[in-house]
C-alpha cells in the first residue's frame, strides 16, 4: 500500500516538473537512440544492400550463374530448357552482363579498374518485356528497341560522364567494340539500375548476343518460381542444384555474389565496442540529471522525511521517478534511434555508393536498447537517490557516520588493475575478445569512477604561482573543485569519447597502414594496364617488344571456391600471378610475408610448382598454415592445393589467396584483368602510355601509373569506413552534450552563488567567460587523460576486431586524429559550453536575495 | 557630529522618486511597491522595517541596481538610473554599491582576503586594494583569518568579512540585506555598531533592512513599509520616534 502511495507521488513529481522530466528522459533517450543506432546500422546496410539486390532480382525468386571457378558467360541454352521443365518454375528469363567502358575521345581516361575492389561499368543485355514491372523506370527519352543498337544509361551515370540523349557512343568490351546510341536515362536505384551500384546500361539481350557474337551465351538466368515462399525457393534450390550441371549453381536471387566482407566484419567488431560506450555516455548524463533534481528538492526530501518517509522511502520515491522517467526516455530515444539510424545509413549510402530504400531495426536490438535504457536510467538515479536517502529530517544534524565513505580510491585501484591485467593478457583467439571486453569496461568504469581524481592536481594547477592569482582563476578552481564529482565525470565522459575515436581510429589506421605497406611491397610495376575490350593474347610479349618497356606481367582476379577441413566452404578472391616475375627483385611486385622475414624466393617457387599462397587473413578464417591442404574447386571438380606460406593480401578485403598464373585454366581461363608493366630505367610512365596506345590501337587500353594505382586501392579501401567515422563523430557529439549537461547542472546547484557574484558587479561576459573557461577546462582535461587512454584503447579494440576477423592488426597511433582532436577540443569546449554560458547571462541579479533573503 | 554632516552634504546619496514595482504572478499583476518617495543622505544609517510581504526585500532589490522599477526612479549620488542598461548598471553596483546579505554569501573556495578583495579584482582594482584590504581588516578585527576559508570561521566573523567585502571599493551605499538574521546576539550587536561605528566615523550610508527594532533603534532614520507603501518615517533617536517604533513593531497602529 505505501508502495503504491510511493508510486503515485513519484508520477505526480514526474508530471508536474515537466522541464526536468524531460532533460533526464532526453538524456536517457540519446543512450538508448545511439545504442539502437549502432545496434542496427549492420543489419540495417545489410537490409539495405539486400533490398537493393531484390530490386535488380528483376522480380525473380533464383538466379543461375557459373560455379565459382568457372566461364562466367556459359552456354544458356540446355540450362533454360532444363529450368523450364521443372513444374514449380513459372518463368526463365536469360541476362547477360559484360563489362564494358564507354569510349569517350575528347578524355583520356586513366582510372583503371582495380581487379578485387571494383567492379567497373557493366552492360546488361535482357529482354525487357519479360521483366514488364521490375526492370525499372525511365526518367527521360524511351527504352532500347529490339534489334538496334540502343541503350539507357542510369541517370547517375550518365551525369557523371556528361552522356545525353541521342548521343552515340562506343564501349570498349572483352568481345570487342559494341556502338550503341543512347536512347533512353533510368531512374536511379530502381530494376536494372540497382545493378553493380548504378554503373550499368541497359540494353535488349539481342542487341548484346549479336553485336559482341555471343548467341545463346548468358552471364545469369533469372528464374520465377510458381511459389515464391521461402520454404519453396529453399526446395527449389536443392533440386537445381542436383540437375543443373556442375558449371552452374543456383542461388536465392537476393544472396550476394561472390567476394567478402572481410573489412564490414572488422568495422562491425569496432561498432559493437562504440555500443557499449555509448551507453555509459548516455548513463552518465542521465545520472547528471538525476543528481541535480535530488539536489534541487533536497528540502523537500527533508521536509517528507520529517513528516512520514522513511530513507528507504525516500530512496523509493527516486527510484520510482527514475523509472517512469526512463521509460518516457525509452520510447523518445526509440523514435530518435530510428532517425539516428536512417541517418547513419543514409551517410553510409553515400559513401559505399548503394540506395536506402529500407528501415530496419530488429525487435532484439531495441529489446536491447530499451532494457539499456531503463538499467541506464535505475544505474544513473541510484547514488543521487541514496544521497537523498542520507539526508537528515530538517532540523536534525546528520550525524558523522550517517552516510557509509565510498572507497573510491580502492574501487579505482580495482578498476585499474583488472582492465590492466585484462589488457595485457597473452591470448589470442575469442579469449582474447573477452579480454579485451573485460579490461575496456573496466577501464571505461575506472575513468568514470576516477575522474574527479583529476581535479585536485587541476585546481593545484590553477592556484598555483601566487603571484600571478587573480580572483577569477580562484573562484574557477573553486568552481572546478566543489563539482569535482560531477566534472570529473564530465571529464572521465570526454575522456571515453575522446579514447574511442583514438581507439577506433587507431584501428582503422593500423588497417590503412597495413594495406598501404601491403601495396607498397607487393606492387611495384611502374604502369598499371587494363582494358575493357580485354587484352590480346600476346599482348605481354608484343609490350615487352617496345623498346622502354622491360616486362609486362599478366594479373588475374577469379572468385573460387575453397573448403577447408576446419571451417565451412567460402568463396575467395584468387589472384593469378607469375611467380617467376612477381617478384620485388623484378620490380613488378612481389610477396610480403606477415612477419616481413619470410623467404618470398622460395614461396615463388613454390607458387610455380603449383602450390598457392593464403592471404594471413585467410589463414586465419579458414585455419589454414603452411603445408595445410586447402580443397578448391576447378574445371576438373574440387582439388587439393598445399598452402606454401601465408602472405599479406588484402584483395577482396583480405579473404585472399595468390595462384601461379599458369593454373589460371584450371579455373575458367579467361584474359588477365591487368597487365603491369615495368620500365627501362628513364622512361616516363607518360611516355610508355602513349607508346602502348599506339601499339594497341583496338584495345582501348586505360593505363595508370604506379602511384595512381596505389593510391586508388587506399580509397577504396578507405570508403569502407564511413559507418564507424559516422559513430565516432557521434561518440564525441555526446562527449560534448556530456560536459554541455555537467555545466548546466553545476549552474544549477550554483545558481545562487552565480547571482551573488553579479549582484557583486561581474558583469554578464566575465560571468559567461567564467562559465565557458570551466567548460574548456573540463574538455581539456577530458581529452588529455583521452588521448592516454586511447592509445590503450586502440590496442584494445584491435585485439577484438582481430580475434572477431581474423585481421592482424598492429595497434597504431593515429597521429592525424590525434591533432585533429586536440584542435577540435577548442570549438566542443566551446560548443558545450554555450548552451550553460546563455544560461548564466539570464540570470538575475536579484536572485541573490530571493533564495537565501527577505521574502518581504 | 552627525548633524554637522548633513550639512555639509549637497545632495542625497539614494533617493526614490514616486517609486513602483509591479510583478506579473501569473494568476494576475501583483503590485508590491507603490509610489515610494524617500532619500537617505550620505553618512546616514536607515533602516527599512516592516512585516513579510511588505516589500522590503523587493525595494532593496532597487536601490541595489538588480531590478528595475515599473514607474519612478532610483537615484544613486544624484545620478538617475533608469535608462543604464544591465551592463552599466553592473558597473555602478560593483564601484558604488556594497551589500551584506543575511547568509553571509561568501564565497566557500576563496580566502577571506580574496573574498574581500572580490569586488576590487571584478573591478580591475585588484592591486590597489591591498592598502585598503589591511585597513579593513584592521577596522573589523580579521587581521588574523585573512588566509583562512569562510568554513572555519564563526558567523559573526563571516558577517565582518561580508561587510568588509561591501566596503573594499569604499563605495557610495551599503545595503544590508538583515544583516544579523543568522547571528547570535552578542555576534549581532557585535555587527551592528561595527556599521554604527563606520557611519559615525568613517561617513559611510547604509541602509539596512530589518526586523529587528533592537537593530533598527541604532540606525538615523527608520522607514516603515506595508503592504508596499511607505507608510511612516522615524528619527528613533527622539522620544516620539522611539515610540513610533515601539507602536509599529507591537503592531498597534494597525
Amino acid at each position: 500500500m505505501r508502495g503504491v502511495a510511493i508510486a503515485r507521488l513519484a508520477w505526480l513529481n514526474v508530471r508536474r516538473r515537466p522541464s526536468r522530466t524531460l532533460a533526464a528522459a532526453t538524456s536517457v533517450a540519446v543512450g538508448v537512440a545511439a545504442v539502437l543506432a549502432t545496434l542496427s546500422l549492420g543489419d540495417n546496410v545489410q537490409a539495405n544492400l539486400t533490398a537493393e539486390l531484390q530490386r535488380s532480382a528483376l522480380g525473380s525468386d533464383v538466379r543461375v550463374v557459373a560455379a565459382a571457378g568457372e566461364r562466367t558467360v556459359f552456354q544458356s541454352d540446355a540450362a533454360v530448357a532444363l529450368l523450364a521443365s521443372e513444374p514449380v518454375v513459372r518463368q526463365v528469363t536469360t541476362r547477360l552482363e559484360v563489362l564494358a567502358e564507354p569510349q569517350d575521345p575528347a578524355v583520356e581516361n586513366t582510372a583503371v579498374r582495380l581487379p578485387g575492389f571494383d567492379s567497373g561499368f557493366t552492360l546488361v543485355g535482357l529482354a525487357r518485356n519479360r521483366h514488364e514491372g521490375s526492370v525499372g523506370a525511365l526518367a527521360e527519352g524511351r527504352w532500347p528497341a529490339v534489334g538496334a543498337n540502343e541503350v539507357a544509361l542510369t541517370r547517375s551515370f550518365a551525369s557523371a560522364r556528361g552522356f545525353a540523349v541521342g548521343e552515340a557512343l562506343s564501349f570498349g568490351t572483352p568481345y570487342g567494340p559494341l556502338g550503341l546510341t543512347v536512347v533512353g536515362v533510368l531512374e536511379d536505384g530502381q530494376g536494372v539500375s540497382a545493378l553493380n551500384q548504378g554503373r550499368v546500361g541497359m540494353v535488349e539481350r539481342e542487341t548484346l548476343t549479336e553485336g559482341l557474337g555471343l548467341a545463346g551465351r548468358a552471364t545469369q538466368l533469372d528464374v520465377t518460381l510458381v511459389d515464391p515462399t521461402e520454404s519453396a525457393v529453399e526446395a527449389a534450390l536443392t533440386r537445381f542444384d542436383g540437375r543443373l550441371p556442375a558449371n552452374l549453381m543456383a542461388l536465392r536471387a537476393t544472396a550476394p555474389a561472390g567476394g567478402s566482407g572481410g573489412l564490414l566484419q572488422t568495422l562491425e567488431a569496432g561498432l559493437q565496442v562504440l555500443a557499449v560506450m555509448l551507453v555509459v555516455l548516455g548513463s552518465f548524463m542521465a545520472y547528471n540529471t538525476f543528481a541535480a533534481s535530488a539536489l534541487d528538492r533536497r528540502h523537500e526530501l527533508r521536509l517528507l522525511r520529517t513528516v512520514c518517509f522513511a530513507a528507504r522511502d525516500v530512496r523509493a520515491l527516486a527510484l520510482w521517478e527514475a523509472a517512469i522517467t526512463a521509460g518516457a526516455g525509452v520510447a523518445l530515444g526509440v523514435i530518435l534511434g530510428l532517425l539516428l539510424t536512417w541517418l547513419l545509413a543514409s551517410l553510409n549510402a553515400l559513401v559505399l555508393g548503394f540506395t536506402v530504400s529500407t528501415l530496419s531495426v530488429s525487435p532484439a536490438a531495441v529489446v536491447m536498447a530499451a532494457l539499456a535504457g531503463v538499467l541506464a536510467g535505475l544505474v544513473a538515479a541510484w547514488k543521487p537517490a541514496r544521497d537523498a536517502a542520507f539526508d537528515a529530517p530538517l532540523g536534525v544534524t546528520p550525524s558523522p557516520g550517517a552516510r557509509p565513505a565510498a572507497h573510491r580510491g580502492v574501487r579505482v585501484l580495482v578498476g585499474a588493475g583488472v582492465g590492466l591485467t585484462a589488457a595485457v593478457l597473452p591470448v589470442s583467439g575469442w579469449p582474447a575478445l573477452l579480454a579485451a571486453g573485460v579490461a575496456l569496461v573496466a577501464l571505461a568504469v575506472t575513468l568514470v569512477i576516477g575522474g574527479q581524481h583529476a581535479v585536485g592536481p587541476l585546481t593545484a594547477l590553477l592556484r598555483h604561482r601566487p603571484a600571478n592569482r587573480t580572483t577569477e582563476r580562484q573562484l574557477l578552481a573553486g568552481f572546478v573543485e566543489r563539482n569535482a564529482e560531477r566534472n570529473g565525470v564530465a571529464m572521465a565522459t570526454v575522456a571515453v569519447g575522446v579514447g574511442l575515436v583514438l581507439g577506433v581510429a587507431g584501428m582503422i589506421t593500423s588497417i590503412n597502414a597495413e594495406v598501404r605497406h601491403w601495396v607498397d611491397a607487393t606492387i611495384a610495376g611502374d604502369l598499371f594496364v587494363t582494358s575493357p575490350s580485354g587484352f590480346p593474347a600476346e599482348f605481354g610479349a608484343q609490350s615487352e617488344a617496345i623498346p622502354g618497356v622491360a616486362e609486362a606481367s599478366p594479373v588475374a582476379v577469379r572468385v573460387v571456391r575453397a573448403d577447408a577441413e576446419a571451417t565451412r566452404p567460402r568463396s575467395v578472391s584468387a589472384v593469378f600471378v607469375e611467380p617467376e616475375r612477381y617478384q620485388l627483385a623484378q620490380n613488378l611486385g612481389g610477396f610480403v610475408t606477415p612477419d616481413g622475414r619470410g623467404d618470398t624466393a622460395a614461396l615463388a617457387r613454390d607458387l610455380a610448382a603449383g602450390d598457392v599462397l593464403v592471404s594471413e587473413v585467410l589463414g586465419r578464417r579458414m585455419d589454414l598454415q603452411t603445408g595445410s591442404t586447402l580443397m578448391l574447386r576447378t574445371l576438373s571438380g574440387v582439388e587439393p592445393f598445399r598452402v606454401a606460406g601465408t602472405v599479406v593480401d588484402f584483395t577482396a578485403g583480405g579473404d585472399s589467396l595468390v595462384v601461379g598464373y599458369s593454373a589460371l585454366e584450371r579455373f575458367g581461363g579467361g584474359r588477365p584483368n591487368v597487365f603491369v608493366i615495368g620500365l627501362d630505367a628513364g622512361v616516363s610512365a607518360g611516355d610508355a602510355r602513349t607508346w602502348l596506345r599506339d601499339a594497341f590501337p583496338d584495345t582501348q587500353l586505360v593505363a595508370t601509373s604506379s602511384e595512381q594505382y596505389r593510391a586508388s586501392i587506399v580509397a577504396a579501401v578507405n570508403s569502407s569506413f564511413a559507418a564507424t567515422q559516422s559513430l565516432l563523430v557521434l561518440a564525441m557529439l555526446l562527449a560534448g552534450l556530456g560536459v554541455a549537461n555537467a555545466l548546466a547542472m553545476n549552474l544549477n546547484v550554483r545558481a545562487h552563488e552565480w547571482a551573488v557574484l553579479r549582484a557583486l558587479g561581474m558583469t554578464r561576459v566575465r560571468a559567461v567567460r567564467l562559465a565557458a573557461a570551466e567548460g574548456m577546462l573540463i574538455t581539456l582535461v577530458g581529452i588529455v587523460f583521452g588521448s592516454a587512454f586511447g592509445l590503450l584503447l586502440s590496442r584494445l579494440v584491435a585485439q577484438g576486431a582481430s580475434a572477431i576477423t581474423g585481421f592482424a592488426l598492429t595497434p597504431a597511433v593515429p597521429l592525424g586524429t590525434l591533432v585533429w582532436l586536440w584542435f577540435g577540443a577548442i570549438p566542443l569546449g566551446v560548443l558545450a559550453s554555450v548552451w550553460p554560458a546563455v544560461r548564466v547571462t539570464r540570470l538575475a541579479p536579484a536572485q541573490a536575495f530571493d533564495a537565501e533573503g527577505l521574502k518581504g | 557630529m552627525r548633524a554637522e554632516r548633513m550639512k555639509s552634504m549637497p545632495h542625497a546619496t539614494l533617493e526614490a522618486k514616486g517609486l513602483s514595482k509591479t510583478y506579473d504572478a501569473g494568476a494576475g499583476p501583483v503590485t508590491a511597491l507603490t509610489d515610494i518617495n524617500l532619500s537617505v543622505h550620505s553618512g546616514r544609517f536607515a533602516s527599512v522595517m516592516g512585516p513579510s510581504g511588505s516589500g522590503k526585500s523587493t525595494l532593496l532589490k532597487l536601490f541595489g541596481l538588480l531590478d528595475t522599477p515599473t514607474a519612478g526612479e532610483v537615484r544613486l549620488e544624484g545620478r538617475a538610473t533608469s535608462g543604464l542598461n544591465d551592463a552599466e548598471r553592473t558597473r555602478l553596483r560593483a564601484a558604488r554599491i556594497g551589500f551584506v546579505f543575511q547568509s553571509f554569501e561568501l564565497i566557500p573556495t576563496l580566502t577571506v582576503a580574496e573574498n574581500i578583495t572580490l569586488p576590487a579584482s571584478l573591478e580591475g582594482r585588484l592591486k590597489q586594494s591591498g592598502e585598503r584590504l589591511a585597513w579593513l581588516a584592521g577596522q573589523l578585527g580579521l587581521e588574523g583569518l585573512l588566509n583562512r576559508r569562510p568554513g572555519t570561521l564563526s558567523g559573526g566573523q563571516r558577517q565582518r568579512v561580508a561587510l568588509a567585502r561591501a566596503l573594499i571599493n569604499e563605495p557610495a551605499l551599503v545595503l544590508a540585506d538583515e544583516p544579523t538574521g543568522n547571528l547570535d546576539r552578542a555576534a549581532g550587536l557585535n555587527v551592528l555598531q561595527l556599521l554604527r561605528d563606520g557611519v559615525d566615523a568613517w561617513g559611510w550610508t547604509v541602509m539596512m533592512v530589518t526586523h529587528d527594532p533592537n537593530g533598527a533603534m541604532m540606525t538615523d532614520d527608520v522607514f516603515f513599509l506595508q503592504d508596499g507603501r511607505l507608510v511612516d518615517r522615524v528619527d528613533p533617536h527622539t522620544d516620539d520616534g522611539r515610540r513610533d517604533l515601539a507602536r509599529f513593531v507591537t503592531g498597534e497602529d494597525g
